[in-house]
């Protein structure tokens, strides 16, 4: 995987920014509401990019972008829609982990990746070689054709390739999905399903599904951290132009206080991209660092709700209707302190991390 | 400081002027409401509640009059209607607790009751001149196939917060318009975010006969959606509360006969100060019943579910439900306190004044005769009303009761967000049906900390009537700005 100089650099955010500002945010309505010619359009549009598989090689026909390219885009893209941002992370990292593994990328049934993080024993088990149980809530899976789930076993986390087509596997759209919903969540149902085990549970934070995850979760928190600059944004824009008691509202320090307070979020937190490290693994891929990608990302989606449920604050009622986009923002924030886990769960795993390096 | 408790011996030690026979009646009442809304709340609200919320985000102004005529079966259109016109004669407490056991079930159709009292609300402080009127035409309807709602219209697309604050109004941008003509007002103007705005056949409507000077002309007007002029002209897509529709309202020379007018002309201002330090408490207990809904939803999932049964051994989950129980419990204090404040100081001895007795107990038949009905209509009547107010209540309880009412109302909606919030987090995306319903409650939560005023304009009134102990002018001027018109023969 190589380093992009700064110039290519630039030119990969330009070009995720103008996919967002022209593509996604004009459709984020018909995104949202899951029209299936805006999904496809927008899939169709990333995927013609290359940011479907910005992080896979460029032998396995990736882009071969770095981590910390990849948080940007994601940055750039979920200014524009925040589901897609995550459809893009989702698929990137269930492809490098792929193709990390060995898995035939490029072979027809590898087309559409989805990876399931967090799969616990009470909810999928092994019984005679093959999985059976119900997983909810699992992001981005409607529509996969293979998918990679991070099972937590009491040994550590394995990582096991399923293939959505096959008997025993059931993936039902989950209906009421309320946030990121341009990439639709479904419920997975398993009754016997074959799988392969890529890797057995391990405990290696330098090891792929430890990476994988980490790498989920920087990359929430980056589109956490893109949805918060667009509230912000919305409501800096709004409160210069809604007068109320003769003046614009901003001039009311009630809202002058919720827009100083976004800022300081803003500026509070380095962008994710810096947390990506110089050093390898294997060869060339990067490394990230557990503890601070669980950091990161728990404070960037904390910051990106308190941002967003304040926007629509400083709209009001305005702000409270589906059409002005400000309350999409709201629960696609909310979704992101939801994923990879709740962000009290991620509290937990850091003191767990803290104690296990000191 | 009023006490954080709504006990009958701290009524009572509070209130020593509410007679013990009284204390007691109440006392029973208010819990006999309790277990007869939550029990109509259970039956006929969480079956529907997600999915008349699916439809309605589908299809923005759909609308269940199914859930409205159960709701009528059960009393839940006529609780503030006086008892003389039919109701229940209920007030600020007893809305309270009817509107956090409908929403600890569901605020979108608890909202429908709610914003149909709102409508009420106004026309008792016009008062006996309505009872014969639309008062009894809505008690009358309720076991009609479509019985009559109401709403209240203040908001404007061009005034939200301002036309909510008697500064801010003077300085607002306010479009709207009444039109003085022979018999009546002409209305014309847009009102914006009316909650049962395209359902309610009656909607009490405030405008100002002059624009240029809203603070002093605002006058509150009893509208029939019948009339010609008025219309529709969108239904919001909300984002929660969905089952219970808002709408855009078009006036145009919409004609409101002299009868209908609520109170005087000129009066609106004050009105609304009133209606909303009424309707504030209850709203504090929209947001305390949604966060109790949550709490509750997710507590028996964490008892009943095996994956809740192992999250609730962790100690972070038993702090978060102690602190959820901690938060829903100060803002029940916190709403009950503005609503004491208001039934049993601000305006009950109003309500108790024996000539508002006298005229309670007047034979409807009587008070239906044209002459006796013409009387009560008039200025002078209207007038009187004021001067009972001026006799019985005064600025310096009426600030009191803005204040505890928007401190009730500010933390109602925090808590709402915060509660549900917390509960989601604890939940997860893994929890099935149950996040689908706490998703639903924290998008409901929202709306609380905007409506009926934001958080923030509640706030500067807490400043200004609690901390700076300012006293607003809550009650009309003794003198109409226009007395000829309305004392006058035409009346």
């Amino acid at each position: 995987m190589s380093t992009a100089s700064r110039a290519e650099r630039e030119a990969l955010r330009s070009l995720a920014r103008d996919l967002a500002e022209r593509e996604l945010a004009p459709r984020a309505l018909q995104l949202d509401a899951q029209e299936p010619a805006a999904l496809e359009h927008c899939r169709s549009l990333l995927e013609q990019a290359g940011l479907l598989r910005a992080l896979v090689s460029e032998e396995h026909g990736g882009g071969g972008i770095g981590a910390g390219e990849l948080l940007e885009v994601l940055g750039e893209l979920a200014r524009g829609e925040a589901g897609c941002a995550l459809g893009v992370l989702l698929e990137n990292v269930a492809a490098l982990a792929a193709q990390e593994l060995g898995c035939p990328l490029q072979e027809e049934g590898f087309e559409r990746l989805a990876i399931v993080p967090g799969v616990g024993e009470h909810e999928v088990s092994v019984r005679e070689d093959a999985l059976h149980g119900r997983l909810q809530g699992a992001l981005g899976a409607l529509g996969a054709e293979q998918l990679l789930l991070l099972a937590e076993r009491p040994e550590g986390t394995a990582l096991w390739l399923l293939s959505a087509e096959q008997p025993g596997v059931a993936i039902v759209a989950d209906r009421s999905q309320m946030g990121l919903r341009a990439a639709p969540a479904a419920a997975l149902e398993l009754d016997g399903a074959a799988f392969q085990e890529l890797i057995a549970p391990q405990r290696d934070h330098r090891g792929v599904p430890a990476q994988a995850l980490a790498l989920l979760r920087l990359g929430t928190g980056a589109i956490a951290r893109g949805i918060a600059l667009r509230a912000h944004e919305l409501a800096l824009s709004y409160a210069q132009e809604r007068w109320q008691g003769g003046v614009p509202i901003i001039e009311h320090e009630a809202v002058g206080d919720m827009l100083a307070a976004m800022v300081v979020r803003l500026r509070a937190h380095g962008r994710p991209e810096g947390l990506v490290a110089s050093g390898s693994r294997n060869g060339d891929a990067p490394l990230l660092e557990p503890q601070g990608a669980l950091a990161a990302r728990v404070a960037l989606c904390e910051d990106a709700l308190a941002t967003a449920i304040d926007a629509v604050q400083v709209f009001g009622g305005t702000g409270y209707m589906v059409e002005t986009g400000v309350e999409k923002l709201m629960r696609d924030a909310q979704y992101c302190t939801l994923f990879p886990e709740p962000a009290w769960q991620a509290s937990q795993e850091l003191i767990a991390l803290a104690r296990s390096t000191t | 400081m009023t006490g954080h408790s709504s006990s009958c011996a701290e009524i009572a030690e509070q209130f020593p002027r509410l007679r013990a026979p009284e204390l007691a009646d109440l006392c029973s009442e208010l819990q006999e409401l309790r277990e007869r809304t939550r029990s109509f709340a259970r039956q006929e609200l969480i079956p529907r509640a997600l999915e008349l919320d699916r439809r309605a985000g589908e299809e923005p102004g759909y609308f269940d009059w199914d859930v409205v005529r159960a709701g009528a079966r059960a009393g839940m259109l006529r609780f503030l209607v006086p008892a003389p016109a039919g109701g229940s004669g209920g007030l600020a407490m007893h809305a309270c607790i009817m509107m956090e056991e409908l929403c600890a079930a569901c605020a979108g159709i608890g909202l429908i009751f709610g914003a149909h009292g709102l409508g009420i609300t106004p026309l008792l402080l016009g008062g006996a001149a309505h009872w014969d009127g639309v008062l009894a035409q809505l008690v009358a309807s309720e076991a009609s196939e479509r019985p009559l709602l109401m709403a209240l219209a203040i908001t404007e697309p061009e005034a939200g917060t301002d036309v909510e604050d008697p500064d801010l109004l003077a300085r607002g941008r306010i479009t709207s318009h009444a039109r003085r003509v022979p018999g009546g007002y002409r209305l014309s103007g847009t009102k914006r975010f009316i909650s049962n705005g395209s359902v309610a056949r009656w909607i009490s409507v405030v405008m100002p006969t002059d624009p240029m000077r809203p603070a002093e002309t605002e006058t509150c007007f009893l509208v029939d959606t019948r009339s010609e002029g008025f219309a529709v002209s969108r239904a919001e897509h909300k984002m929660g509360q969905r089952a219970c529709p808002a709408a855009e309202l078009s006036f145009d020379e919409v004609f409101v006969p002299d009868e209908l007018l609520v109170g005087r002309e000129g009066d609106g201002a004050t009105e609304t100060l009133i209606v909303l330090a009424c309707s504030r408490p209850p709203v504090g207990a929209i947001g305390t019943g949604i966060a109790r809904g949550a709490y509750e939803r997710l507590r028996a999932w964490l008892h009943e579910d095996d994956v809740g049964a192992r999250l609730l051994e962790r100690q972070h989950v038993q702090l978060a439900l102690a602190q959820m129980e901690e938060e829903i419990h100060l803002a029940h204090q916190a709403y009950m306190d503005a609503a004491m404040e208001i039934d049993l100081w601000a305006l009950g001895p109003t309500m108790r004044h024996p000539a508002a007795r006298l005229l309670a107990g007047l034979p409807p038949s009587f008070r239906r005769r044209s002459r006796v009905r013409r009387k009560l209509l008039s200025g002078t009547a209207r007038a009187q009303t004021v001067a009972l107010l001026h006799r019985t209540t005064d600025d310096r309880r009426l600030s009191r009761a803005v204040g505890l009412s928007s401190l009730a109302k500010a933390r109602g909606g925090d808590v709402a967000v915060r509660v549900t919030s917390a509960a989601l987090q604890i939940a997860g995306l893994r929890a099935g049906p149950l996040r689908a319903e706490l998703e639903k409650l924290w998008r409901d939560a929202k709306l609380v900390q905007i409506y009926e005023g934001t958080n923030q304009l509640n706030r500067v009134e807490v400043f200004r009537t609690l901390s700076n102990e300012e006293e607003m002018r809550c009650l009309p001027p003794r003198e109409s700005i226009e007395p000829a018109r309305m004392n006058g023969a035409r009346a």
